[in-house]
């Protein structure tokens, strides 16, 4: 059967939607400086995390200031996503910041990790929760 | 491009630096400085380096980058973070301002990330002075001195430019966390500069209401940290050549 040859435009046009797909799924990876750290309408902070490669398996380090250690939760989803959410003690209110903040009183802090590899969510476990420092370890797949 | 600092400084008065890095210990304390002395802007840092941001305060425009003071002392405070490509001209900048005004010497306060910050209840404070006298002073008032190891960013060009020109300068670096808020550690920076400057900055406050600094500093941290990447802020973790 006679098959048509590629023309090196089409090659170079499929290397590129190749290096776009990957451009997309290395940014989705890191956090969005322009992405505001607060959720009004679902009354939310987003925390400050870091992510660390341990080699068989990652930490994430979540800071969680005013929050008692009972009222967390985390858990992992499908095979690559972490997902913190935690009730804020008394809940935070930003009397003159903002136009929308202002009115706004924060209750809880949600995040959500990205691994950069697949993750076995039944090897979730929380490391430390100290001064308001959240530690957890998932192994890789 | 050019950086200059608008506005008239004390003589014969200390001018304390802190400003946004590792674990926002000099922004956190020189914040804190302000509030507690109720010290009043004197002037500002202009520069087209500067993102073009206005800060609102209670209604009033301000510049991001302000001085504040009062005879004996003076606070330069930034509420955004310090670009690389601004370093060498702010921290050049600071220091001619500095011996212009007649001022007595800079004191910079920093943050040395460590590793292990979860783990240190109370996070030690070291010195690097510009000269043996200085070192005195530093050793007077219990702070030790930073032995080997590299210093990035604004701190290291004061130093330097300070040293050329001949004005005392010191920094004081807390160990802190390198990419969440400290005001642990700037509570302890401030207490070494109380003994040093023989001030009385209660840092009680600081403490008191740690929680819910590191909770409204979360996005200059956040902004911080990426320019602190681009300043290659992790070089501090490393063993200088001679040391080998």
């Amino acid at each position: 059967m006679f098959r048509r040859r590629r023309t090196i435009f089409e090659s170079i046009s499929d290397l590129l939607d190749e290096i776009r797909g990957e451009v997309e799924r290395l940014s989705s990876l890191f956090e969005d400086l322009e992405e505001p750290m607060w959720n009004a309408s679902e009354c939310c902070l987003i925390p400050l995390s870091t992510i660390r490669d341990l080699g068989d398996e990652y930490e994430v380090v979540v800071d969680l200031p005013l929050v008692d250690s009972g009222k967390i939760n985390v858990y992992v989803e499908g095979e690559d996503t972490l997902k913190v959410e935690a009730e804020i003690r008394e809940g935070v209110r930003f009397e003159r910041w903002g136009t929308v903040q202002k009115n706004v009183e924060f209750r809880r802090y949600r995040k959500i990790v990205r691994f950069p590899e697949p993750v076995d969510p039944t090897s979730l476990r929380i490391v430390s929760f100290k001064q308001g420092f959240l530690v957890v370890r998932v192994r890789k797949v | 491009m050019d950086v200059k600092i608008v506005g008239r400084g004390f003589r014969e008065s200390w001018l304390v630096v802190g400003l946004p890095d590792a674990g926002l210990v000099g922004a956190i304390s020189a914040a804190h400085v302000v509030r507690a002395l109720g010290l009043e802007a004197v002037a500002y840092v202009e520069s087209e380096l500067l993102p073009p941001v206005i800060v609102v305060h209670q209604s009033k425009v301000c510049d991001p980058m302000r001085v504040f003071g009062r005879q004996g002392l003076m606070v330069l405070s930034s509420e955004v973070p310090v670009h690389p490509s601004l370093v060498y001209p702010l921290g050049k900048s600071v220091v001619e301002w500095a011996v212009r005004e007649g001022a007595k010497g800079i004191i910079t306060i920093t943050g040395i990330a460590v590793p292990n910050r979860l783990e240190i209840e109370t996070p030690e404070v070291y010195g690097i002075a510009g000269n043996s006298e200085l070192y005195d002073v530093l050793a007077k008032a219990n702070v030790k001195s930073f032995e080997e190891g590299f210093v990035v960013g604004p701190a290291a060009v004061m130093m330097k430019e300070g040293i050329k020109r001949g004005l005392p300068t010191m920094t004081l670096l807390a160990q802190c966390f390198l990419e969440y808020p400290d005001p642990g550690a700037a509570a302890q920076a401030l207490t070494a500069l109380n003994r040093i400057l023989d001030i009385n900055v209660d840092v009680k406050p600081l403490l008191e209401e740690a929680e819910m600094i590191r909770v409204r500093t979360r996005e200059l941290m956040r902004r911080t940290a990426e320019v602190m990447k681009q300043m290659r802020k992790g070089h501090e973790y490393e063993v200088p050549l001679m040391y080998t």
